[in-house]
């Protein structure tokens, strides 16, 4: 089972959760923090890391002796990396998302394939848990590339707790590639909850089963709570806005592990989403 | 010589529109006739890259140099490797910039006056990569 821990808005506590997620399940765990831009999962993690290998993407480059100046290639980029300028073809690699298209439409091969590092994914272990870690280069601007290198990663395991970037955009629908169930971390504001009520529309876009848990709870005017009950979002936990998880989470501690009594709630969640998708499926099949 | 200016609209009377890559029209003036022509900028339109569209824009014009008020790196590069001038105006109309071109008064742009995805500026986190 593979599940997303997004939020929509940042710093509601998505790695917070990922983490005490995983260090509550303990066994069979893997943690991909897929917040390629900022990732962090590793200060609360602290892993031991046993890996670590470039990440690549394809970029044309410009053989001027064998190009037919048709121009095409131009045209058919949909990112406005080519620029025609006399005999000359342009490059814009910081603009260039890989597709190919320019290759395949350069008949004379003027322009062939070559590739520039982006990122990196570190993997490593943190007791039982293993824990991978996309990061995007400075200046670089395809997450989603580093974030599909971080979700191969985790063909075999059993427990996948994808710890995806904030927002909605490019970045949030590759770490949602493909997962089972899609947790929302909620902070009870009002930016908290426009942000999720966005995400929560890309969910159901996706058709990606959801639940919420609201966190920092007691903060505000239990808006996230009165908006789920509205439209039968199911709440999954209630974190409370409490001075030691906020100095434990501070300090680089799993709060789960200084208040083991989370624990067992943290187990309780990941069985409630199995709970809903083995439903899922009997009612359909 | 023509001067393509980016603008607001597509006449004399038009003004100035800062912004170089997402302007709603390039007027082109002849600078010794005083011929107008309007070329509606294709490139505001584009998800990114769109300085680059339109600065190739501006070289299919026949223009010889560019009077805008932003411009980054990318389309500055596309429009030196053509060999054309930019020079930046805070304001006006369109016949204003063209006089203040004659007459020597406008400053020629050398560096960006903006980084890369200037006309994003502001959109905030999700606007990085898409």
């Amino acid at each position: 089972m593979m599940v997303a821990v997004a939020s929509g808005k940042g710093g509601t506590g998505k790695t917070t959760l990922s983490a005490a997620l995983a260090d509550a399940l303990g066994d069979e765990v893997i943690l991909l923090d897929c917040d390629v831009e900022e990732p962090n999962a590793a200060l609360l993690m602290h892993p031991e890391w046993l890996d670590r290998y470039p990440v690549h993407t394809p970029v044309p480059t410009f053989r001027a002796d064998d190009c037919t100046q048709c121009g095409e290639c131009v045209s058919v980029c949909a990112y406005n990396a080519l620029a025609k300028i006399g005999d000359d073809i342009l490059v814009f690699n910081q603009l260039c998302h890989g597709c190919g298209a320019c290759l395949y439409f350069c008949t004379p091969r003027a322009l062939t394939e070559d590739y520039r590092q982006i990122g990196s994914v570190q993997c490593g272990h943190s007791g039982n848990v293993r824990v991978v870690e996309g990061r995007l280069n400075l200046g670089e601007v395809l997450a989603p590339v580093v974030i599909k290198a971080v979700k191969r990663e985790c063909k075999d395991a059993s427990r996948v707790i994808v710890d995806s970037p904030p927002g909605t955009s490019c970045p949030v629908i590759a770490a949602l590639d493909g997962v089972d169930f899609c947790v929302i971390v909620a902070e009870d504001s009002a930016f908290g909850l426009h942000d999720m009520q966005a995400l929560v529309e890309v969910l159901r876009v996706l058709q990606i089963p959801f639940g919420v848990v609201v966190n920092r709870a007691g903060l505000g005017d239990d808006r996230v709570l009165r908006f789920c009950e509205r439209e039968g979002i199911r709440v999954l936990e209630s974190i409370p806005f409490d001075r030691q998880i906020a100095r434990l989470t501070g300090r680089g501690y799993l709060f789960t592990a200084e208040m083991p009594e989370w624990r067992p709630k943290m187990r309780r969640i990941w069985s409630e989403i199995e709970g809903v998708l083995s439903g899922a499926r009997n009612s359909s099949a | 010589m023509k001067l393509a200016i980016s603008a607001a609209g597509k006449d004399r009377e038009s003004r100035l529109d800062s912004r170089f890559g997402r302007c709603a029209y390039f007027v082109v003036c002849d600078t010794e006739t005083g011929e107008v022509q309007a070329v509606p900028n294709e490139a505001g339109e584009a998800g990114g890259g769109a300085g680059i569209k339109a600065a190739q824009i501006v070289v299919g014009t026949g223009a010889g140099a560019l009077v805008t008020g932003n411009i980054g790196p990318n389309a500055l590069e596309v429009l030196q490797r053509a060999g054309l001038k930019s020079y930046v105006a805070e304001g006006g109309k369109v016949e204003e910039i063209v006089e203040a071109f004659n007459s020597g008064r406008l400053r020629e742009i050398t560096d960006p006056t903006t980084g890369h995805h200037g006309g994003l500026r502001g959109s905030g986190r999700g606007a990085r990569s898409r």
